[in-house]
C-alpha cells in the first residue's frame, strides 16, 4: 500500500514537464493538465491521510539507498509516512487543487500562461516532495526547490521591476537562513551516528537513547538554533520577515499558495520535525517562543496602517505563523500542526477572496475601494467566513486552533518569565487581528461604494474554490472531534472558560473598534505628534528595510570594497611587481655581457662544471653524504 | 682497463669539440665541432652498454646518431640563413639578441 504514495510528488513534477515543453500547444497554456494531474496527487493524497488516520501512531520509512561512504553513514533518499506528513500533504493538496482551480478564471488573461502553470506544477510537487522527506538532506534538497519555485512565481511579473527585486529580496533574505540550516545540519551529521545519514526516525531514536553530556548539549543546543535559523528564513520571522510583504508582487494566486500551503508553511514543518530534538534544548525552545511570540505582535502592528489589501494579509500571515512557533516553543507538535492546518484553509480563502476582489477592481489599494458588498456577495460572505476565523470567533477553525496555542503557552507560563510574556503578547495580538482583519473588510465591502468601479462577481470556476475553502474554514475543527485525529496530533481541544471567553472578547472587541472607525469611511488621524509619529513608524515598516538597505550598503559593501582594494593592490600588485622585476633584470643582464657567443658558452660551461663539483665535493660533506 | 681507454678517448673527443666551440670564428667548424660533442656522448652509452651487457644503451646510441643527424641538419640551414644576411658566417658579429 506504500508504494503508491511516491506518485504523489511525482504527477505534479510530471504535469510541469509536459507543460514546460508543449504548454503553448495546450488549451489555456496546460491549465487543465496542471488541474488533472494535481486532482490525481490530491486522490492519493486523501487517501494517504484516511489510511493513516484509520491506524493511530502509524509511522513507516520507505528508502532507496542513494550513496554510501566507506566509512560512514549512508545517504538515501525515501519516504517518512507518518501522523505529521499525512496531515500536510492533505493540507497541501487541498489548497494547492483549488488554488490552481482558482488561477484558471484568475489568470485568464495573462499571456504567459505556459510558465505561469508549469512553475506552480513544480512548487506543487517539490513540495510534497519536501513533507514527505524522510532525512534532512533530501528535506533540504526540496526545501532550496521550494525557493527556487517561489523565486520564480514571485517575480512572475519580471517585467515590473519592482516584482524583480522583490523576487530577488525573497531568494537572498531565505538564503540566510538555509545556509545557518545547512550548518546545523553540518552539524548534526558530525554528532550523530546514525547508520543512515541524518534520518528522521533514527535521529529521534538516537536522541532518546543517548545520555547527553554538557558539552554535547550545547552544541545540540547550536544545532537546534541553526536548524530554527532556517525555519525563520523560510516562514519570514524576525528579523528576516522582511521578504514577505514584498513577495506580494507575484499573482495572488501564487500568494495564496505560498502563504497557505507551500513555502512558509515549510519552516514550521522543519520544526515540527525538529520537535524530538528540541525537548534536550530548552534554550532554544525558549528562543522560538520568544521569537514567535514576538513575530505574532509585531507583525500585526505594521497591519493596522498597510493600504494594500494583500500587504495586510501578508503580515497576517507572518503574524499566524508567530503562533505556530510559539506552539512549536511551548513544545506541542501537534497545537502548531492544528493551527496550520485551519491557518491554511482560512489564509488560502482570504487570499484567493482578495484576488477576487482584484480581478474586479483592478486595484489593491484599499482606500479606492468601498461598497462592494451588494456587487460580489460570495466573495465578501467567504471572506466575511475567512476574517471571522481568523479573528477567532467560534465557531469557526480558527477560534479552536488559536485558543490551543493559547491554552498550550498558558499552561507553560505560571514560573516562568519567558513563556508569560509570550503569552500576554500572543494575547493582545488576538486584538490586533480581530481589528485589522475587519479593518480590510469593512474597507472593502462596506460603506460607500464608488461609481467609476464596474465590479461583478468573479465566475464559477473562481466561486467553487472559495465556497469549498469557506467550508473548511468553517469546520476544519470537527476533525477534533474525531478521536483518532486527536491521537495522530497528540493534542484535544481544551476547554479553558477564562481563555476562551477572554480570547472571543478581545476579537469581538476588535471587530467592534474596526466597525466604530472604519464603517463610516476612512477616519482622519488625531492631530497629537504621538499618533502620527507612532503611524508613521507602522506605515514604514519600523524602517526594517531602510535598516537592511543602509547595512547592506555600508557594511556589506563597505567590506567587499575593502576586499577588493585588497585584491587589486595587495595580491595584484605583488605578481606584477614580480614580473616587472624580472622584466626589468632581464634587461639589464642582456646588457651585461659582451655578445660573443662563444664567451656565453664559456659561461655556461663553467657554471655547469660549477654545479658539478658543488654536487660531487662540496654538497656530500656538508648534507653528510646524502648524494 | 679497457673500458678506462675507451672512456678516455671519449672525454678527450669531449675537449676536442669543446676546444673548436672556444676558439673558432667560422659557424661551420663551431657545428662540426658540437658533433665531436655529441659523438663523444653517444660513445659513452656505447661503453656502458658494453660494460653492463646491457644492449639497451647501444639502442639509445642509435636514436641519439639520428637526433644528432637532423641537429647539424638545423645547424647548417640556420648557418645558410645567416650568411645569406650577412654575406658572413663569422659567429662574433651575431649578437642580435642582445637587445
Amino acid at each position: 500500500m506504500l508504494d503508491i504514495f511516491y506518485l504523489i510528488p511525482l504527477f505534479p513534477v510530471i504535469a510541469f514537464l509536459i507543460i514546460a515543453f508543449y504548454g503553448n500547444y495546450l488549451k489555456e497554456g496546460g491549465a487543465y493538465i496542471a488541474l488533472f494531474f494535481a486532482l490525481i496527487s490530491l486522490v492519493i493524497s486523501i487517501y494517504m491521510f484516511v489510511a493513516v488516520l484509520t491506524q493511530p501512531s502509524y509511522s513507516s520509512d520507505v528508502y532507496i539507498t542513494w550513496f554510501s561512504l566507506p566509512s560512514g553513514p549512508t545517504f538515501e533518499i525515501g519516504m517518512l509516512i507518518d501522523n505529521f506528513s499525512a496531515i500536510m500533504i492533505f493540507v497541501v493538496q487541498t489548497v494547492s487543487f483549488l488554488v490552481i482551480m482558482f488561477s484558471i478564471g484568475y489568470m485568464h488573461d495573462d499571456p504567459s500562461l505556459r510558465r505561469y502553470y508549469a512553475e506552480i506544477s513544480l512548487f506543487l510537487g517539490v513540495m510534497s516532495g519536501l513533507v514527505l522527506s524522510d532525512n534532512y538532506l533530501e528535506m533540504f534538497i526540496f526545501w532550496e526547490l521550494v525557493g527556487l519555485c517561489s523565486y520564480l512565481l514571485i517575480g512572475f511579473w519580471y517585467e515590473k521591476p519592482s516584482a524583480a527585486a522583490a523576487a530577488k529580496k525573497a531568494f537572498l533574505v531565505t538564503k540566510v537562513g538555509d545556509v545557518m540550516l545547512l550548518f546545523g545540519m553540518i552539524i548534526l551529521l558530525d554528532m550523530s551516528h546514525t547508520p543512515l545519514a541524518l534520518n528522521f526516525t533514527q535521529l529521534y531514536a538516537w536522541a532518546a537513547s543517548s545520555s547527553f553530556n554538557a558539552a554535547a548539549l550545547n552544541t545540540l543546543t547550536i544545532v537546534t538554533f541553526l536548524i530554527f535559523g532556517g525555519a525563520v528564513g523560510k516562514s519570514a520571522q524576525f528579523p528576516l520577515h522582511v521578504w514577505l510583504p514584498d513577495a506580494m508582487e507575484g499573482p495572488t494566486t501564487v500568494s495564496a499558495l505560498i502563504h497557505a500551503a507551500t513555502m512558509v508553511k515549510a519552516g514550521v514543518f522543519l520544526m515540527v520535525r525538529t520537535m524530538p530534538l528540541l525537548g534536550y534544548t530548552q534554550f532554544t525552545e525558549f528562543v522560538i517562543a520568544a521569537v514567535g511570540g514576538f513575530t505574532a505582535f509585531f507583525a500585526a502592528t505594521m497591519a493596522l496602517v498597510s493600504p494594500d489589501i494583500k500587504r495586510v494579509l501578508a503580515y497576517s500571515t507572518i503574524s499566524q505563523l508567530g503562533y505556530m512557533f510559539v506552539a512549536i516553543g511551548a513544545g506541542s507538535a501537534g497545537a502548531a500542526m492544528f493551527h496550520l492546518m485551519s491557518h491554511a484553509f482560512f489564509k488560502a480563502l482570504l487570499f484567493l477572496a482578495a484576488g477576487s476582489v482584484i480581478h474586479a477592481v483592478k486595484t489593491q489599494d484599499l482606500f479606492k475601494m468601498g461598497g462592494l458588498y451588494s456587487k460580489m456577495k460570495i466573495t465578501s460572505l467567504t471572506m466575511l467566513i475567512g476574517a471571522l476565523s481568523l479573528s477567532g470567533i467560534p465557531p469557526f477553525s480558527g477560534f479552536f486552533s488559536k485558543d490551543l496555542i493559547l491554552d498550550v503557552v498558558y499552561s507553560k507560563s505560571p514560573g516562568s518569565l519567558v513563556y508569560t510574556i509570550v503569552f500576554i503578547l500572543a494575547f493582545i495580538t488576538v486584538y490586533l487581528t480581530a481589528f485589522y482583519m475587519f479593518r480590510l473588510w469593512f474597507m472593502t465591502f462596506y460603506g460607500k461604494g464608488r461609481p467609476e468601479m464596474h465590479a461583478h462577481e468573479s465566475p464559477l470556476v473562481m466561486a467553487i474554490p472559495l465556497i469549498v475553502l469557506a467550508a473548511f474554514a468553517t469546520f476544519s475543527w470537527a476533525f477534533m472531534l474525531y478521536h483518532p485525529f486527536t491521537q495522530m496530533i497528540t493534542v484535544s481541544l481544551s476547554f479553558n472558560m477564562y481563555l476562551m471567553s477572554g480570547g472571543v472578547l478581545l476579537g469581538l472587541a476588535g471587530i467592534g473598534t474596526a466597525y466604530v472607525m472604519y464603517s463610516k469611511g476612512i477616519p482622519t488621524l488625531p492631530s497629537s505628534s504621538f499618533v502620527k509619529g507612532i503611524h508613521k513608524m507602522l506605515y514604514k515598516k519600523y524602517w526594517f528595510d531602510e535598516a537592511y538597505g543602509a547595512f547592506s550598503l555600508y557594511v556589506v559593501y563597505g567590506f567587499a570594497k575593502l576586499i577588493d582594494l585588497f585584491d587589486r593592490y595587495i595580491i595584484d600588485g605583488v605578481i606584477n611587481g614580480i614580473a616587472t622585476g624580472a622584466s626589468m633584470m632581464s634587461k639589464y643582464w642582456a646588457n651585461a655581457g659582451d655578445s660573443l657567443v662563444k664567451n656565453y658558452v664559456l659561461y655556461i660551461i663553467s657554471g655547469l662544471i660549477g654545479i658539478l663539483i658543488l654536487l660531487v665535493y662540496i654538497f656530500p660533506f656538508v648534507w653528510g653524504g646524502a648524494y | 682497463m679497457n673500458e678506462i681507454v675507451m672512456l678516455s678517448l671519449s672525454g678527450i673527443l669531449l675537449g676536442m669539440g669543446l676546444y673548436g666551440v672556444l676558439t673558432k670564428k667560422n659557424l661551420i667548424v663551431v657545428i662540426a665541432s658540437i658533433e665531436i660533442m655529441i659523438n663523444s656522448a653517444i660513445l659513452n652509452f656505447v661503453i656502458f652498454s658494453s660494460y653492463n651487457n646491457n644492449p639497451s644503451g647501444d639502442l639509445a646510441a642509435l636514436f641519439f646518431i639520428a637526433l644528432a643527424a637532423s641537429e647539424v641538419a638545423v645547424g647548417l640551414a640556420l648557418a645558410l640563413s645567416i650568411f645569406r644576411k650577412r654575406k658572413s658566417v663569422n659567429i662574433d658579429i651575431l649578437n642580435l639578441l642582445r637587445w
